[in-house]
């Protein structure tokens, strides 16, 4: 009786929409809180005019401007992915018939929104 | 892929004896077809019959009502008995007991946390108001919505599906929280608040993560998902 719940082993799922979709929004969750910090800890180091110009010279590099990029990927997707929470929730978005497809319409969404929003940045980098 | 008669397919079956082995293993059993439109129950049950009784699992009325014969087929839960073999496309089916339960041996597993859970929201009628003379009816409208929630068997599979069910121990699950919703929607219960209360935490509905395993997995084509969705809907509509 010592192979209880949550040994490794014994915890395999077939993959499907749903479940991928989930595990991508804690993921992408998780680095906006990452974000959250490095974040505060660019916006310390100018505090003061020495430090200012060096960060200000970091933050415009082409790398950086990319990681920008990275970011509006991740924040994208939570934000559309939770948009879809919110309609499974309240607007029945997780009917027998329609809760697969509902995923892949919002999959192209996201698409949308996120090129839509990084061809911008594409031209600035 | 069709199968014909006497055509062969391989059930790679978990194992695992406590009192025998140190930890689980795999066993591949050879099932021949004996007939069109085979069961995995059917499977199961020729290899108990005919190669190895020592095999466990449970089963009892074979047609998909006792919810006994809960299990993980080639990575999906169900019930064995309301899987057809040639239906998975496959030669090779692995079979587990169902994932985040404890094991009993084979692929039986303690239902005893999972029914504890069952209980918590209280399923049966609650009465406050004394019974009218001969029986308290509903109405044809009023019956209709518990389409699609009393139909529940028990079978663990939609909670053994669960990522949010392995990941917190105390979480009621999809099952108990279906449960709760086919009496607060039922016009003739009055227990609706404390299964309220029950349900109304962070082990609760708030838990669901919306993975719609749950979906996937219900052999009786339920929607447990959408069942808990109702009973967030409820509570915010009891509270605002």
């Amino acid at each position: 009786m010592d192979w209880y719940r949550g040994r490794p082993h014994h915890i395999q799922y077939k993959w499907h929409e749903g479940f991928v979709a989930w595990l991508f929004h804690r993921i992408t969750g998780l680095l906006l809180i990452l974000y959250l910090f490095l974040h505060q800890w660019v916006i310390s180091t100018l505090q003061n005019p020495s430090t200012f110009d060096a960060t200000m010279k970091a933050v415009e590099n082409p790398i950086f401007k990319l990681a920008e990029i990275g970011l509006w990927l991740v924040a994208s997707y939570h934000a559309v992915n939770g948009l879809r929470v919110i309609l499974v929730n309240f607007a029945g978005a997780a009917e027998r018939s329609n809760y697969k497809g509902n995923v892949w319409i919002f999959w192209v969404v996201f698409a949308i929104v996120f090129v839509a929003g990084a061809i911008p940045m594409f031209m600035h980098l | 892929m069709a199968l014909n008669v006497g055509d062969k397919v391989v059930f790679k079956i978990f194992r695992y004896d406590p009192e025998k082995d140190k930890a689980p293993y795999y066993k591949d059993y050879e099932v021949t077809i004996t007939r069109t439109g085979m069961m995995v129950l059917d499977g199961l049950n020729q290899i108990k019959w005919e190669q190895d009784p020592t095999l466990t699992y449970r089963r009892s009325c074979r047609e998909g009502v006792c919810g006994s014969d809960g299990m993980n087929i080639n990575g999906v839960n169900t019930v064995s008995c309301m899987s057809h073999i040639e239906d998975y496309n496959s030669n090779v089916l692995t079979i587990k007991p169902l994932a985040g339960f404890p094991i009993i041996k084979d692929l039986v597993c303690d239902f005893e946390d999972f029914l504890n859970k069952y209980y918590v929201v209280k399923p049966y009628l609650i009465e406050k108001t004394p019974p009218p003379g001969r029986e308290r009816l509903q109405s044809i409208e009023d019956r209709k919505k518990l389409d699609g929630l009393y139909e529940c068997i028990l079978c663990g599979c939609c909670s053994s599906s669960c990522p949010s069910y392995w990941a917190d121990p105390d979480y009621l699950g999809p099952s108990a929280m279906l449960n709760a919703a086919r009496y607060v929607f039922d016009t003739r219960d009055e227990g609706s608040d404390e299964r309220l209360d029950a349900v109304n935490s962070v082990h609760g509905v708030w838990r669901c993560h919306t993975i719609l395993n749950c979906i996937s997995a219900c052999p009786k084509e339920l929607n447990p998902t959408k069942a808990i969705a109702e009973l967030q809907k409820e509570i915010l509509k009891r509270k605002y």
